[in-house]
């Protein structure tokens, strides 16, 4: 298999976006992605868990096709001369957070953007609870908090179009959803084709769909006898849980897991998926398969996708 | 927690063992291995398989566990010099051999992994009988060669004569069959069948059901089904059968990751690895008694190496 990489000129004037380089038919060697967090599990005893990884020669099906915007490494030397002269690093992106409860997975976000792993930030929450722990920690960190939808007995309010008016003019790049219990307006997909993620505490496509949210999902996972679940981050169009699937991590189901030992579980998992994505996104990271399947290019070598 | 044991005498002359009602005890649980041993051939690999590898976690008891199943391995506490005699003992405990009936439509590859368990010793239990749909598919062949009686069920339609399911049901009874192990079969077992068994046919699915599963997930097109969304994980179930496809209440399963070039042909190899483990593990614990059920209806297997343990 011929790697064809066509590298176009690098221009140092071009501002915000990284030149484009077609992938064409490319040596993947792919990555198992870890299936458990590395920090401790059911912390009730500590544990040993070996995370494989696994090389496996391509096959001719893949190839980048819409996000051309890759990284390129000048094959100059990386003098502060250069980075003033072109934009080597592409700008940081903005992300609109959707939440209606407590928040954990945007606050993990967050800090992610705070610490610089993250090369993007939070620029607008919102939710359809005002007070709920997420909004109360946006305020807490200046970040603009605006309620949509309104609760029905306002007559004012945001309709779909101002919502997306709104996002727009904080220039928003990508839509994380983050427990966010409303269905998302059609206005706004079209708006976001391909920009919106949700977070589903389950392994869909099992268990999701309209009223499985929160607890419901891991009582159900617990009463089916289900063995393993785990969070699943996917493309979001407009009905509930049915995008195209992105990432997934899985933990086990325990006998005698009860719904809250098993949510905790899957949380852990959440924030550290969540951060995982979100950092691929605000690095041009997402690649498509032909048959429409998202892959994540991992970011200590571009010939891997998992 | 207090560990409440109450032993009944233990009488040699008993087939079977006596009862020990468990009450609160203490539960330690085993973290079931997650991958296969050797993985897709296609190139070297650095595996770190924790193969068979337990990850003993001991949590206190919730007060919901109980074991509706009360025969439980006993050990005999005296120390016996005639090692005839211990010998006779612990096959008395163990229970008589169970009668497996195995029923296939298509290669037969998970029948031939619980044969060679029964032949091999580790399984407590003989495929007595082989019924099948399809009279010359390979599990029907494997069968016949290894002087297992193969029965044709449902016949084709364009026969007028075959079995009734009553006749089905009777047949079954007469070779004295425990348990029913659907193998890759890929007819609706009827409900005559599954009353006279209840609680005794088993199926295998290749997916993590809930997820594809239902009717026409079988085979192939649940592997393609499982790329074309995009999950990151499958893995075969096996489960209770009742009267619907795939609905029954989940006994084991393990999970493979779907790999980002996987073909729908690599996915159901690595898939079939596992069922092949799974069912044969599945299989062992039904011969030796090892089902337990949840409050909740949710069956669980009890552990060889420590009944304390269910997973």
């Amino acid at each position: 298999m011929e790697i064809q990489h066509i590298v176009s000129g690098f221009s140092p004037k071009l501002s915000s976006s990284a030149p484009s380089i077609p992938i064409g038919k490319q040596l993947f060697s792919l990555k198992f992605p870890s299936l458990f967090s590395s920090s401790s599990y059911p912390s009730i005893q500590s544990q040993n868990f070996e995370v494989p990884s696994i090389s496996i020669g391509k096959k001719d099906e893949f190839y980048s096709s819409r996000r051309r915007r890759v990284r390129c490494s000048s094959s100059s030397s990386n003098t502060v001369a250069d980075r003033n002269k072109g934009n080597e690093v592409a700008r940081r992106k903005k992300l609109a957070v959707f939440v209606s409860g407590g928040g954990s997975n945007f606050k993990s976000i967050h800090e992610a953007s705070k610490r610089g792993s993250l090369h993007g930030d939070v620029v607008v929450l919102v939710t359809n609870k005002t007070e709920c722990g997420g909004a109360e920690y946006a305020r807490s960190h200046s970040i603009p908090v605006i309620v949509f939808p309104k609760p029905k007995a306002e007559s004012d309010g945001l309709s779909p179009h101002d919502l997306v008016a709104t996002l727009r003019r904080f220039e928003v790049d990508f839509i994380l959803l983050a427990g966010y219990l409303k269905l998302i307006p059609a206005e706004l997909i079209r708006a976001y084709e391909r920009s919106i993620f949700n977070i589903h505490p389950s392994l869909l496509p099992a268990f999701g769909g309209k009223g499985c949210y929160g607890m419901k999902v891991h009582k159900a996972v617990i009463a089916s006898g289900a063995r393993f679940s785990g969070p699943t981050i996917h493309f979001v169009d407009e009905h509930y849980d049915t995008g195209r699937i992105l990432a997934q991590r899985v933990v086990p189901v325990l006998a005698n897991d009860t719904a809250e030992e098993l949510a905790a579980r899957v949380l852990r998992e959440e924030h550290q998926l969540y951060v995982e994505v979100a950092e691929a996104l605000c690095e041009d990271r997402i690649v498509w398969r032909k048959d429409g399947v998202p892959l994540i290019q991992s970011k200590e070598n571009p010939n891997e996708t998992y």
